[in-house]
This record gives structure tokens, C-alpha cells and sequence, in this order.
């Protein structure tokens, strides 16, 4: 992994990475899907239970990998409209990695966790928009993801998380970016979905109103709602379990990522 | 498979048991869940394609099964409430079963398939409350399922399935019995939901309204809707393709009875 600082305008900001090298005695160069990476944290910090392992899945499956560690709340400064900016700043720095890295970028994948889903529902609703893009930023966004997974996600904050009004604001003053299914267009990207129903900290809710909104416009998504599992469970396995803590592992919500590889089979990802 | 006759008040109607014969080495008694299964069809026939290839499936996991014929609109008269009393029928009957043939009374569940599923949902809804149940079927219900499972499922009739009114209509004249989520109550059990996004017959809002209804009301559910797939796919595997027609194969929504099996777990109505 390397780490790697990028700016919109004095802003900085920083990316984990992690390349796949390319495989020399191969004859021609075989360009790789790449995944960008929002891990959850309730917008205050980002969980490395949802960052590394995630990466590392991915790139067992021939993906790049990118975390980014996007902007948090912080003294004065809200999550948003920047947390949109650095992922806009992210997309068109990969442009100028691909002939370093061998990246397709017609298969850029976003994948959000909790409060990271929260980022990534609101780029696919607001910045795959040029109409709404530019009064978000001025400058032209050359590479756009090609499908998103939303793990478990934040999707509109007045529906039971955060819990509190100064959380909420906290998060944003600007109404604006609350309801990231109300701003989904025709141009959203397909959208893969899962949750448990009896999720204690996001209610479910919040996956099925960004479902519903996809419905209503004829977009293509999977929602796979589990029954049973608690909040935050990554990849429901060891891999992502905390020492002790037994309900990080769960055998038949761990099939997501399974169906989430299938899914970007069926949608020309992998 | 045997056939078996019930009546309620004078009408019969047939359903197919499978019952699993007990093991006699065994040392105590092993008493198996059982489902009642209700095929598609469009109201206006069932399909084997959601009969004894279901059907032997759940034998195959340890459960009793019965196929049952629920009233279609063929011969002019609706499907409700007749549905609705023949399914109360058989689960009284089940009771009366349930020595011979080593029932466990409490693992009770109901699988529909599109058609069938409007029935099933509509029995969930309507018939495990006692307020709007005793309206129906006028005998007590000793048995009640404790479980549903919904698949590619018709939900309300006026959610595209069917096109036009006039069938709805005769499927029921009694607006009442056809937006089955509207009569969701406490009282209803937990349910499995699955559909593909893509499903061209009965729009996948049918499952979604089912679904966020039983969350509004905090009930137990799982919902699975796969990115594609045509509607009709039963277990999506080759043994319910109709020969030549590979789009009723398709291995990622085929996982549904995989996962099925696991919340079956969840909920104890199979063994962990």
C-alpha cells in the first residue's frame, strides 16, 4: 500500500493505493477495473475493518484499490460539498495513472460502508449529473464509476440516522445534501444494495427508499436485505472480525460478496 | 405423491401430499415441518414447473410437503375468498394429521410462486389476524403457518399484474382482498421475499411495497431482489428449465434457495 496526497483547491487529502502489477510474460497488457473504497465511521472517523480488507478482496479479484479518506467533520468544516470534490479530484487523477498502471477506466467501481454509502449515494445522485455537477464543481470530470455498492449505507439523514439535529447539521448545514435518493436522474449509475433488517444504527428504511427511487426511474439495481446481523459487519468473516466480538461474524450475510461479484459478472464489470 | 380431496362446504378441492416416512431405526420420534405450496399461474392454471420439483426439494431438507390446487377464475367465480378458506381447510386438516404422519404443528409455512404468491401474501395479511379472519372463515383456524416465503409474488393488483381491470375483477370483485400489503398486521409472520429487477410480468414494485409495508410495522423480513432474470424461474436450475428455454436457467438468482434455506435456519423452522 502507498500513500498518496491529492488537493482540490488548498485542500489536501489523502488516498491509500493499491496497484496490482502487471503480469510480464502475459503478451499484451490487460487493463484492470479499479474500486474506490468509503469506509464507514458515523462521518467522525474512518474504520479500518472496512478499508484494507475490502482492498485486498478486491484486488484478489484483479481489481486496483483505492482508499479514500474522505473529508470528515471537522472543526467548522462539513463533510459536504467537499467530500463530492475530492472524489471528482480522485477520478480525474486516475486518468493521469493509467498508462503507469494499466486502470480500464470504463470500469471504476465506488464502494461505500455506512456512513461512507452516505458519499457515495450522493455522488451517483448529484455528480453523474452535469446539470448538478457544475454548481458543485467548476471543472470538467473526465472519468465516471461505472456501478457502486452501497453496504449498508447511510441514504438520507432525516430517516433515523443521525440521530440527533446537530449531528445532522454537523454533517452538512445545506438541506441540499440530505436525501441522496430525491436527486437520483436517469444518468445514476447500476447500484448493488445490501443491508440487514434489524441494522440497531442505519434503519433499513434508508436502502430501501435509494431501491425505490432506482425503481421509479427504471435504473438497475440489486437489494439483498438480510434478516439478521448487526450494523458495520464488513465482510461478515474472520477477516473483519473484532477479537471476541462474535457478532462481526455471520455465515449467511457474508454471501453479499459473493452475490456482488456475480452482479458485476452480469453487468460487464468482471 | 398422493391426492388428497378436502371440502369447504361443498366445494372440493384437491391437493398433492409427500410425506417423508419415518425412520424406524431411529430411537424417538422425529417430528418434520411442513409447506404448503402454492404454484403460479396467472390465477388460471398452476404450474408443475412450482409443484413437485418444489416440492421434492423441501423433502429433501427434511419437510413434509402438500401442493395445493387454490380456487382459479376458469369457471367464472372468483379466487377470493375461496382461496383464503381452502388454505384455513387444510390447515385444520394438517392437525388432524399430524400423529400419522409425525407433523411438527409450530413449523407450519407457505410457499407461493406469483399467482400463488398473491394468495400466500393475502393469507399472511388477513388470515393470522383473528379480527379480520373470523369475517372469512367462519370455524376456528388450530393451525397457523409460522412463516411465508413470496416468490417473484404478485402483491397488488394494481401494480401492472394484471394489465387490464377487468381481470382483476375476476379474480376478485371484492376490491378488498386485492392489495394484499394494506392488510398487514402485527399478527403476520415473518417472510422471505425474493424477485428479479428485470422481471417483465410482475413488476418488481410489487415485492418492494410487501416489503417496506412489513417494515413500517417492524415485522420480520428478507428481501432479495436479483439485477435480472425473466419472472417464472422456479428454482432457476435445469430441472425446472422448459426444454430449449435456457432463460429459465440462471445460477445467480438460483441462489435464492440457498438462502432461503438459511433463513429457514434463522427463523428455526429447519435445524441448525
Amino acid at each position: 500500500m502507498e500513500k498518496q496526497k491529492l488537493s482540490y483547491k488548498d485542500h489536501i487529502f489523502e488516498l491509500d493505493t493499491y496497484w496490482l502489477d502487471p503480469i510480464k510474460d502475459f503478451k499484451v497488457a490487460v487493463n484492470h477495473p479499479i474500486a474506490i473504497i468509503y469506509p464507514g465511521g458515523r462521518f467522525t472517523f474512518q474504520t479500518d475493518r472496512e478499508a484494507q480488507p475490502i482492498a485486498l478482496k478486491f484486488a484478489a479479484e484483479g481489481f486496483h484499490a483505492i482508499v479514500l479518506h474522505y473529508q470528515l467533520i471537522a472543526d467548522n468544516t462539513p463533510v459536504y460539498p467537499l467530500a463530492l470534490q475530492e472524489t471528482a479530484v480522485t477520478l480525474n487523477w486516475l486518468e493521469t495513472q493509467t498508462e503507469i498502471h494499466q486502470i480500464d477506466l470504463n470500469r471504476v467501481v465506488l464502494v461505500g460502508f455506512s456512513a461512507g454509502g452516505h458519499v457515495v449515494a450522493n455522488f451517483n445522485s448529484i455528480m453523474t449529473d452535469p446539470n448538478l455537477r457544475k454548481k458543485i464543481i467548476p471543472e470538467s470530470l473526465d472519468v465516471l464509476p461505472a456501478a457502486n455498492f452501497l453496504c449498508y449505507p447511510v441514504i438520507d439523514l432525516t430517516a433515523g440516522y443521525p440521530k440527533t439535529p446537530e449531528h445532522r447539521s454537523a454533517v452538512t448545514e445545506d438541506k441540499f445534501y440530505w436525501q441522496s435518493q430525491e436527486h437520483l436522474t436517469s444518468k445514476a449509475k447500476p447500484t448493488f444494495i445490501w443491508q440487514t433488517v434489524d441494522d440497531m444504527t442505519v434503519p433499513v428504511k434508508n436502502s430501501l427508499l435509494y431501491a425505490q427511487k432506482m425503481e421509479q426511474l427504471g435504473l438497475p439495481f440489486e437489494l439483498h436485505l438480510f434478516t439478521s446481523g448487526k450494523h458495520g459487519l464488513s465482510l461478515g468473516t474472520r477477516v473483519t472480525q473484532q477479537p471476541g466480538n462474535d457478532l462481526h461474524l455471520n455465515e449467511a450475510v457474508s454471501v453479499w460478496w459473493k452475490l456482488g461479484m456475480n452482479w458485476l459478472r452480469l453487468i460487464g464489470i468482471l | 405423491m398422493n391426492t388428497q380431496k378436502l371440502s369447504y362446504k361443498n366445494i372440493e378441492f384437491i391437493i398433492d401430499t409427500y410425506w417423508l416416512d419415518p425412520i424406524s431405526d431411529f430411537t424417538s420420534e422425529v417430528k418434520h415441518p411442513l409447506v404448503i405450496i402454492f404454484p403460479g399461474g396467472g390465477f388460471t392454471f398452476h404450474s408443475d414447473r412450482e409443484s413437485q420439483p418444489i416440492a421434492l426439494k423441501f423433502a429433501a431438507e427434511g419437510v413434509h410437503a402438500i401442493v395445493l390446487h387454490y380456487k382459479l377464475i376458469n369457471d367464472g367465480k372468483p379466487v377470493y375468498p375461496l382461496s383464503l378458506q381452502e388454505t384455513a381447510v387444510t390447515l385444520n386438516w394438517i392437525k388432524t394429521q399430524a400423529q400419522i404422519h409425525q407433523i411438527d404443528l409450530n413449523k407450519i409455512f407457505l410457499i407461493g410462486f406469483s399467482a400463488g404468491g398473491h394468495v400466500v401474501a393475502n393469507y399472511n395479511s388477513l388470515m393470522t389476524d383473528p379480527e379480520t379472519s373470523k369475517d372469512i372463515f367462519d370455524e376456528p383456524i388450530e393451525v397457523q403457518p409460522c412463516v411465508t416465503i413470496l416468490s417473484y409474488s404478485v402483491i397488488d393488483l394494481t401494480m401492472g399484474f394484471p394489465d387490464n381491470n377487468d381481470f382483476a375483477m375476476k379474480i376478485s370483485p371484492d376490491i378488498f382482498y386485492w392489495q394484499t400489503q394494506e392488510h398487514l398486521t402485527k399478527h403476520s409472520k415473518p417472510t422471505f421475499i425474493w424477485q428479479t429487477v428485470s422481471d417483465e410480468t410482475v413488476p418488481v414494485m410489487n415485492s418492494i411495497v410487501y416489503a417496506q409495508k412489513m417494515d413500517l410495522l417492524g415485522l420480520s423480513y428478507e428481501l432479495h431482489l436479483f439485477a435480472t432474470g425473466r419472472h417464472g424461474l422456479s428454482l432457476a436450475t435445469h430441472i425446472t428449465e422448459d426444454p430449449g428455454e435456457g432463460s429459465y436457467v440462471n445460477y445467480s438468482d438460483a441462489k435464492w434457495w440457498s438462502m432461503c434455506m438459511n433463513w429457514l435456519k434463522l427463523q428455526r423452522v429447519l435445524p441448525v
